[in-house]
């Protein structure tokens, strides 16, 4: 080769943007953090393409499909999650779906993560597996897979492609759990007077002023009802436990808690038995409000 | 009278606004994990290093721009020992140099402008003069920051 040519030649390989290649089904990625759980799915994209049946001759029916292509579709959650009602400790799995008929499928999650598509699993130790019911919908004409609804304790991984949808629930580890044991709760329940707090220790007039706040016990927490109520649709709070007599307030939307407030800690006075009030302190522990037990 | 649609967050911005306008520190609004994204600040507590002393606590002549701050570095200064043993949780306890909580409280540390150091050093500072042993106090703070 004539020098210039070689030259011209190098040139041509060096513009070229470094891994760039057409694939017929192209990688992608998503993820969705919940709650400080972090959940990726890794998968490449097959297109229908003209194809009119998928499911059924594509891929035929008792087949050990990854939804995907190429290198199996991986699903990552770096803490435990429940998936579909079924634990998944944290880690990496292949992910599988055995495909018995249009309605009767199999979800699989291999923990040998790193696998050709046609290095098709069978059934082994190391695997959560169970039943799944996919749904028509689409048509999708390019697999995809996303979080379409998120929670503040979970969401929805949807699966879509051709004329079949799989939704599978999921929910994650709670970074605060609201429950709290029924003997630390007891000394808690009761009825509190509030009082608003300036900086300087004086009484704010205008914040909730003559308010009152109602503790219970259900359902293996603690509930308070604000009256006037704090912020937001509902009168309600969870008491977080942080410790023994500390709490911090969960804020609930549709029944489910929507926020927690850390900025604040509500401390509790015990003395034999029963809370004689709270504190709440701020984020600098500063005094922002007192709670007064009232009959 | 506060208003219904008012957000938590806002209403706290709000009143943070109006207690602290005009000191111009205005910055230490925000917290020290958000500011060095918000990295978790787990790991266990340190050894108090023995004969720690408060030396090297910005002196309160050098709070003149942070005078909500000055609290908390009385509390460095009187309980160095108690803070030396205390590993803060706003996610600073990873920069180079750091010991302990009481580093924020020295030199350049960001306790001047992170509430987070600020009221771990008060929190201490409170449960120390009500009794509470280096444990208690340490177990307190990680309920309420950690």
């Amino acid at each position: 080769m004539r020098p210039a040519a070689f030259a011209s030649l190098v040139l041509l390989l060096a513009a070229a943007p470094a891994g760039a290649q057409i694939r017929a089904s192209e990688r992608a990625r998503v993820s969705q953090v919940v709650d400080g759980t972090t959940i990726t799915i890794d998968f490449a994209r097959p297109r229908v393409r003209g194809r009119p049946v998928i499911f059924g001759r594509a891929v035929h029916w008792g087949e050990v499909w990854t939804p995907g292509a190429n290198m199996a579709t991986t699903l990552e959650t770096d803490r435990d999650v429940v998936l579909d009602g079924h634990a998944v400790p944290k880690g990496k799995y292949s992910v599988w779906m055995v495909v018995d008929s249009a309605s009767r499928w199999t979800m699989v999650l291999d923990s040998v993560w790193q696998q050709y598509h046609e290095e098709r699993p069978p059934a082994r130790a190391g695997q959560i597996r169970w039943p799944i019911a996919p749904a028509s919908g689409g048509p999708t004409e390019t697999l995809t897979w996303s979080f379409p609804d998120v929670t503040a304790t979970g969401g929805t991984i949807r699966m879509a492609w051709a004329d079949r949808v799989v939704q599978l629930p999921f929910r994650v580890t709670p970074t605060y759990p609201v429950t709290t044991a029924r003997a630390e709760a007891a000394p808690i329940l009761g009825r509190y007077a509030v009082t608003w707090l300036r900086q300087d220790g004086s009484v704010e007039p205008t914040w909730w002023p003559g308010q009152t706040v109602e503790v219970t016990y259900e359902d293996g927490a603690l509930l308070a009802r604000w009256a006037p109520k704090l912020w937001g649709p509902d009168p309600r709070t969870y008491l977080i436990r942080r410790s023994p007599t500390w709490y911090m307030l969960g804020f609930l939307e549709r029944g489910e808690v929507a926020d927690v407030f850390t900025e604040w800690v509500f401390e509790f006075d015990v003395a034999g038995g029963a809370a004689r009030g709270f504190e709440v302190r701020g984020e600098r522990d500063l005094l922002w409000g007192r709670g007064v037990r009232v009959p | 009278m506060l208003s219904t649609h008012m957000t938590r967050r806002g209403f706290l911005a709000g009143c943070a606004a109006v207690l602290l306008a005009p000191a111009p520190a205005r910055r230490s609004h925000a917290r020290c994990t958000q500011s060095m994204g918000g990295h978790p600040a787990a790991g266990p507590h340190p050894t108090p290093r023995p004969g720690i002393d408060a030396s090297k606590v910005v002196p309160a002549a050098g709070l003149a721009d942070a005078p909500e701050a000055l609290p908390a570095f009385e509390a460095a200064r009187r309980i160095p020992q108690i803070l030396d043993g205390i590993r803060c949780h706003c996610g600073c306890a990873e920069r180079e140099g750091f010991y302990s909580l009481l580093s924020c409280f020295e030199g350049d540390g960001m306790a001047r402008m992170c509430l987070v150091c600020q009221g771990q050093a008060r929190l201490a500072d409170r449960l120390e003069k009500s009794g509470r042993s280096l444990d208690e106090i340490r177990t307190a703070i990680d309920a309420r920051y950690g």
